[in-house]
């Protein structure tokens, strides 16, 4: 039986790849029993979401002032020869 | 994982969407220095705000990190890609801003902090959480609100450098598992590690700051 410690790395690496069959079933059955770990599951849905609305909406981005004066600048460079 | 959906910047620099990947491969090692700002200026920016906390500090280390790789143009070795390259010249220019404001930083603690598998703080010694994680509002309500991103990018400030950076490539850049160990010189099991804790962190940051 998997304790909550190893639940939560089993559920962190099943957000990036499929896990292994047995490593699967023994994830599921712990978060059948335990509350805990599925809230953290629940978490990590989340964090998903979260950080890929934050690319487009948010401020990861250069602005296009930003952008362009750094171009200037750039083109203004003696070293780019 | 699933390929993600084509990335909005590309889209207003390609009249045809191609597959992100594509992009990538395509855009990779591009020696044009006048592509590298369309390329990887976002990710520079995201990296170097993630690390100095100011908006337009950022935009000026973008700035010098570029200037920089093309006066050392003929140094890029072909082994790395330019993004990696590029992170590396980044991560020297924040090293002199830090050291320009009396702060003593060497290249490791901006790179290597890797506590590998301790997760005291989370867990206690047979395994159990330390506080139990509760269930989330509603995503889509949080998002709506400016005071949710505010936290939610102080929350990754706040990620240990190594956490940070990886959590960075992969969620928000969507770097697949392959290209962060190749580009971060890390295992698999290494990356499974430092997402766990990064999310472990960012869970309870978001807990403290934005659901408490």
């Amino acid at each position: 039986m998997l304790n909550c410690k190893q639940a939560s790395q089993l559920a962190s690496r099943a957000m990036d790849e499929k896990l292994p069959l047995w490593k699967n079933i023994a994830l599921k059955m712990h978060l059948i029993l335990c509350r805990s770990c599925a809230n953290f599951t629940w978490q990590l849905q989340f964090l998903r979401k979260a950080s890929r609305r934050s690319k487009s909406n948010h401020s990861f981005l250069l602005t296009d002032e930003a952008r362009q004066r750094i171009t200037n600048t750039l083109k203004d460079n003696p070293a780019e020869r | 994982m699933e390929p993600w959906p084509v990335h909005p910047s590309k889209l207003k620099l390609a009249a045809v969407s191609f597959p992100d990947k594509v992009l990538m491969i395509a855009g990779n090692n591009d020696l044009n220095p006048q592509t590298w700002l369309e390329e990887h200026g976002d990710y520079l920016f995201s990296y170097g705000l993630l690390r100095v906390k100011d908006t337009h500090l950022a935009e000026d280390l973008v700035q010098e990190t570029l200037l920089a790789a093309i006066s050392a143009k003929n140094t890029f070795s072909h082994q790395s890609a330019i993004r990696t390259w590029l992170i590396g010249i980044l991560r020297h220019k924040l090293i002199d801003h830090f050291r320009r404001q009396g702060r003593e930083v060497a290249v490791g603690d901006l790179v290597d902090q890797d506590e590998g598998d301790n997760l005291d703080d989370f867990f206690r010694a047979n395994g159990r959480w330390i506080e139990k994680p509760d269930a989330f509002p509603n995503p889509e309500s949080a998002f709506q609100q400016k005071e949710f991103w505010k936290i939610f990018q102080e929350c990754l400030s706040g990620l240990k450098p190594k956490q940070a950076e990886v959590f960075l490539a992969k969620e928000i850049y969507g770097m697949s598992n392959e290209n962060i160990c190749k580009d971060f010189a890390l295992s698999p099991t290494n990356v499974w590690v430092i997402m766990h804790r990064a999310r472990l962190s960012l869970n309870r940051c978001l807990k403290i700051n934005w659901v408490d």
